[in-house]
């Protein structure tokens, strides 16, 4: 009897083994498309039997093992890091390359063209008061295309600005579901639903920033920014946050500019520098550099505004530097444009043309020597083409000037757009890779171990092929 | 049937380097999963369009083909066609790298300057009577 019931015990041994097997296999279906799901594994473990029955054997199962590589999962939140940034540098960029048309015929390098014209007719009919008029309405043109590009540039850097502040809510908020989850995982609720989430959470952001995850001894998941700063440690959460100031070992070099966007973390300390990835890196290097560049901020004027002053200053400079009338007294001629005096960074924003002027008082005699009765309007019109570096801007006529601003920022835009497209396949062949590597127990599978090397040996061959194709195509097209 | 990857006689540069470019982006898309089959198959591809753009280059009709638009554009998409598979090659192999490493360090542990020891893979054969 005893015979029979230790058989009856193995065999509902087996089956308990079998169906806990079946369980997982099961669960692993189920969770195919689960965000964050790893397949289980449950090895069967044959148990110790003898003849006299004392030991009936049968079949047991060992402790559930996870697929999950961690070096693989942090490949693939670094490439969602970069693709962060891309994703955002690209669309922002593009946004500008709309607002900063290079094509000559329309916004500020079509009215500044059209401007010179309007010079050169007057040139030919100094006292006609037609021409004059359509200098004051051709100047009235630039300063609102001035204006218009400065209100867009405004709002980009607002939109961008509240994006930050949105992106670092966000970024605290995953970290304070990670929190929770750790706090389950010492309360002994880990499971592979937990794990799933804990790791789709990981992955969520860092879309958003470049993160260190690890996994500590207790099951909980440690969670770096940029390396360095804690987001959560075990059940502590580290929040981050946004500070739109100048720091105070760096105070503001232009009157009137914006502070840039400054990432504080939860001791005070400025962690700006470590977030060089993920779509707040992105955000980031749109509000502090790229714009900047353009609409200025604390620390510089922005090549708008150096324009927008440029053409302002020489304009007025040579009309006021000629006469209204010979008189006598002759009549000193006044300002075309003005612009807030005093606030850099506002030039292009402010830039209209005098309330105060009307179409006869435009300077147009020279009063020399030698005298001309359209110097004035002449040497305006000669602005188009410059012979002389105060005509010009950093060596560069006003629309060339222009093309190089508008181009910079259509070639920045490609780039990231370039770059974009090739990162999407770099994920795409991070997530490949987790799932090559998925379940390769680095300890037992020495055939696994053989099949890497394998593939970075053809890896590096493939190096040499594609220097010598890159050198070919090189040597057939300038750089 | 193998897979004709050659380049066919083509008169016109530009169209032969859009042939390259299509060989390059069929490599790059394979090593979206580098594993050693498409290791080796975008090599061949590669080594090919290597050899390809050695016999274009000889046959070009003038020294500086940049002043052909058509042809400069074609050669301007190739060259980011090939920096596009330059970068996932570079991950790849940052890829295996610290996956060789990792593997080294526990298979074999560390040497005495804090290096993974190198790992033993030489292949076995299983004999199964």
């Amino acid at each position: 009897m005893g015979g029979l019931f230790s058989a009856l015990n193995s065999s509902a041994g087996a089956m308990d083994a079998f169906q806990r097997v079946l369980d997982t296999i099961q669960s692993n279906v189920a969770n195919a498309s689960t965000p964050g799901y790893a397949s289980q594994s449950i090895p069967l473990e044959a148990l110790p039997m003898n003849s006299d029955g004392t030991l009936p054997g049968g079949v047991t199962t060992g402790e559930m093992q996870s697929a999950r590589d961690e070096f693989a999962e942090q490949n693939v939140r670094q490439q969602f890091s970069a693709l962060g940034t891309l994703e955002q540098t690209s669309q922002s960029l593009s946004n500008l390359q709309l607002a900063f048309n290079v094509s000559s015929d329309s916004g500020i390098p079509g009215a500044l063209n059209q401007l010179f014209q309007n010079f050169s007719s007057w040139s030919v009919t100094p006292g006609d008061g037609a021409a004059q008029q359509a200098v004051i309405d051709g100047a009235q043109q630039v300063a609102q295309s001035f204006q218009q590009a400065a209100q867009t540039l405004a709002q980009d850097s607002s939109d961008t600005g509240q994006q930050i502040q949105q992106t670092v809510t966000q970024i605290n908020s995953l970290a304070s579901q990670l929190q929770a989850d750790n706090q389950q995982v010492i309360q002994g609720g880990s499971n592979a639903g937990l794990d799933a989430q804990i790791h789709a959470t990981l992955e969520q952001l860092s879309e958003y920033a470049d993160i260190t995850a690890t996994t500590q001894p207790d099951g909980t998941v440690t969670v770096l920014l940029g390396g360095q700063t804690p987001l959560v440690i075990g059940t502590n959460q580290f929040n981050i946050s946004v500070s739109f100031t100048t720091p105070a070992n760096a105070p503001a070099t232009v009157a009137g500019g914006a502070a840039p966007a400054r990432l504080i973390d939860a001791q005070g300390n400025d962690i700006t520098a470590q977030v060089s990835q993920g779509q707040l890196a992105g955000e980031l290097n749109i509000y502090n550099t790229v714009l900047p560049s353009l609409a200025g901020n604390a620390y510089q004027q922005g090549d708008l505004n150096l324009m927008a002053q440029s053409v302002a200053d020489r304009v007025n400079q040579i009309l006021t530097s000629g006469n209204i009338s010979d008189g006598p007294p002759p009549v000193p001629g006044v300002p075309l444009f003005t612009y807030t005096a005093g606030s850099p960074t506002s030039v292009a924003r402010t830039l209209a043309v005098s309330s105060t002027i009307t179409p006869d008082q435009l300077a147009a005699i020279n009063p020399g020597p030698p005298y001309a009765s359209n110097g004035t309007a002449l040497q305006l019109a000669g602005l188009a083409n410059p012979q002389s570096p105060a005509d010009e801007i950093n060596g560069f006529s006003y629309a060339e000037f222009y093309g190089n601003v508008a181009a910079g920022i259509g070639s920045q835009a490609q780039d990231a757009s370039n770059q974009l497209n090739v990162q999407q396949q770099t994920l795409a062949q991070a997530r490949n890779l987790r799932s090559q590597i998925s379940g390769v127990s680095l300890n037992d599978e020495a055939a696994e171990l053989v099949q890497f090397q394998s593939a970075y040996d053809a890896n590096s061959k493939m190096v040499s092929v594609l220097d010598q194709l890159t050198q070919a195509t090189i040597n057939m097209l300038p750089q | 049937m193998p897979r004709d990857n050659r380049i066919a006689i083509e008169p016109d540069p530009a169209a032969r380097v859009r042939e390259l470019h299509a060989m390059v982006r069929e490599a790059r898309t394979r090593l979206t999963a580098p594993t050693v089959e498409s290791l080796e198959a975008c090599r061949s591809l590669l080594e090919e369009a290597v050899n390809a753009i050695g016999g274009l280059q000889k046959s070009l009709p003038s020294a500086e083909p940049w002043r052909d638009r058509d042809l400069a554009a074609a050669l301007g998409a190739l060259r980011t066609e090939i920096a596009g598979v330059q970068i996932l090659l570079d991950g790849a192999a940052a890829f295996y790298t610290g996956w060789m490493r990792l593997a080294s360090s526990m298979a074999s542990g560390y040497t005495a300057d804090g290096n993974p020891a190198p790992s033993e893979t030489t292949p076995r054969v299983l004999l199964e009577v």
